[in-house]
């Protein structure tokens, strides 16, 4: 997790270079992109993944339901 | 991304964050309301689109006053508990949904992601254009120019030129969606009946919970829950540049929004209910249909009102749905993909924008295609789609590397898998009335 304390002041911000207040206005946003950047695969469990897969199959199954639905529904 | 792309969307977000902290610093709590709401009321609104318009529709005028007032409210309430997660996930990781999915869970089960992102993108903006061609029918509009006018809105995003000024004018237009309100009142509706539905969710569908009524059930949890929400409001919170003190405003924009949404929805269904209380057949009418047929109970004012109603949720939703699209296409091209960046420095970011509504719109010209049949066949196929994604918003909402101290907490996860169980058993309930002739509830 980034650190969440960045202290930026609108005040401060008045008074620095167009350069730098972009720098401190976005302080916690480049924090928070270099962390995005480190993240690595999230290890998922068996059962997880089990369960994904269950989701995936419950999409097709549905896509094919939805299928007869209308074939129904036309005849 | 090249670096000068980068400078411009930062330089154009660091202005919108300078006014954020000057109004937090002097604690002007409307104004700071002002700025930081839109995503949510965007994201609310726009799933108020044209074929959800026709889905509440076809709810009160086959259904009436009863049953489904209540339940559209309940569906609005796990809309808000799906989008506050990608809230806290847009204003922690300050990237968006795709390219979370992608970098946590790998290609493979990103791709699936984006297919099912894209497959119901697709199909729903084919029905934004129905309803935009409809609705501009209405009003004697012919359809091509219906459907350039469509793209040209989508278009907008080209010349605003920043993430701030497109967010406005959208969100202007979005708050048309309440035009409902006044057809309803001039559907004269007996109050107290409106009011004893919501209390006791009576009277229940006189025909039960077989097939039709459960594809009407199912047609209205898609109106309110599908997977573009995600993705669209996590980018836009991202895009916006909202930090980790912006997520209560964030929770904020979105309550007012699921508001907003509910009273233009329930306001839809209280409309055409004068159709089911004066016995018109209405299972088979189209956007248009509906507010010539409802012209003797609201008069010319309020079938006009709802035509326009219908085609502004055409619109809106276009426009959203579009930037949903390239939004998730830019983040897993990793491509400039922001509303900051001029159209010369992220060109397939507006190319997507555009080419995926003007594909749409380009269907619905295609003569003697069977659209109207579909439309609401598109609601019921997102929300058959949404398990999985319920399933990635909640896996990344406990992520604790990606969520720190706002991964979702017992409550806010127990109501995150209830919203996921009660979509996915509304889709079995489905599956089980289509494939067993005569199941009923």
């Amino acid at each position: 997790m980034m650190n969440s304390d960045v202290k930026v002041s609108a005040d401060s911000i008045g008074t620095t270079s167009h350069d730098a207040w972009i720098e401190q206005a976005l302080a916690e946003h480049r924090q928070s992109q270099l962390h995005v950047e480190q993240l690595g695969r999230l290890p998922l469990s068996l059962s997880l993944k089990g369960l994904m897969w269950l989701l995936r199959l419950y999409v097709l199954f549905m896509i094919a339901v939805v299928a007869v639905n209308v074939f129904q529904q036309v005849h | 991304m090249s670096t000068r792309v980068v400078k411009e969307e930062r330089a154009s977000r660091a202005q919108d964050r300078l006014q954020v902290l000057q109004a937090r610093s002097h604690r002007q709590r409307w104004r700071l309301i002002w700025l930081l709401v839109g995503p949510g009321i965007l994201v609310m609104l726009g799933e108020n689109d044209a074929p959800s318009m026709l889905s509440y529709s076809a709810t009160g005028a086959q259904f009436g006053i009863g049953f489904f007032l209540p339940f559209v409210l309940l569906t609005f309430a796990m809309a808000f508990v799906a989008q506050e997660i990608t809230v806290r996930l847009g204003a922690v990781s300050k990237t968006g949904h795709a390219d979370l999915i992608y970098r946590r869970f790998g290609r493979f089960w990103g791709n699936f992601a984006m297919s099912d992102l894209l497959f119901t993108n697709l199909l729903t903006l084919v029905t934004e254009f129905v309803g935009i061609v409809a609705g501009a029918g209405f009003f004697g509009i012919p359809k091509s120019i219906a459907v350039l006018g469509g793209v040209g809105m989508v278009s907008l995003a080209l010349v605003a030129g920043r993430y701030w000024v497109w967010e406005r004018v959208t969100l202007i237009l979005a708050l048309t969606n309440l035009v409902f309100v006044p057809v309803a009142i001039l559907s004269h509706p007996l109050w107290g009946q409106v009011t004893s539905s919501f209390l006791t969710w009576h009277p229940f569908p006189v025909q039960g919970f077989g097939s039709h009524t459960l594809v009407i059930l199912l047609a209205d949890i898609g109106a309110t829950i599908t997977p573009w929400m995600l993705f669209f409001q996590q980018g836009a919170v991202s895009d916006k540049g909202l930090t980790l003190k912006d997520v209560a405003h964030g929770r904020l924009d979105t309550a007012i929004g699921a508001v907003l949404a509910t009273m233009g929805a329930a306001a839809c269904i209280v409309a055409t209910s004068a159709l089911f209380t004066h016995h018109m057949n209405a299972s088979q009418f189209n956007a248009a249909e509906f507010a010539q047929a409802l012209t003797p109970y609201v008069g010319h004012l309020g079938s006009a009102l709802f035509a326009f109603g219908i085609l502004e949720a055409g619109l809106v939703a276009a426009t959203t749905i579009s930037t949903s699209s390239a939004y998730a296409f830019g983040e897993v091209t990793r491509r400039a993909h922001s509303l900051n960046a001029p159209a010369k420095k992220a060109p397939s970011f507006y190319l997507v924008l555009i080419l995926v509504a003007a594909s749409a719109g380009a269907v619905v010209l295609l003569p003697g295609f069977p659209l109207e049949a579909v439309v609401i066949m598109v609601n019921v196929i997102a929300v058959l789609t949404m398990p999985p994604a319920i399933g990635f918003l909640l896996i990344l909402a406990n992520d604790g590397e990606v969520m720190g101290r706002f991964r979702s907490g017992r409550w806010l996860n127990t109501l995150g898998i209830s919203v996921g169980m009660f979509v996915s058993l509304a889709g079995i309930i489905y599956a089980l009335t289509v494939i067993i002739p005569g199941f009923h509830l």
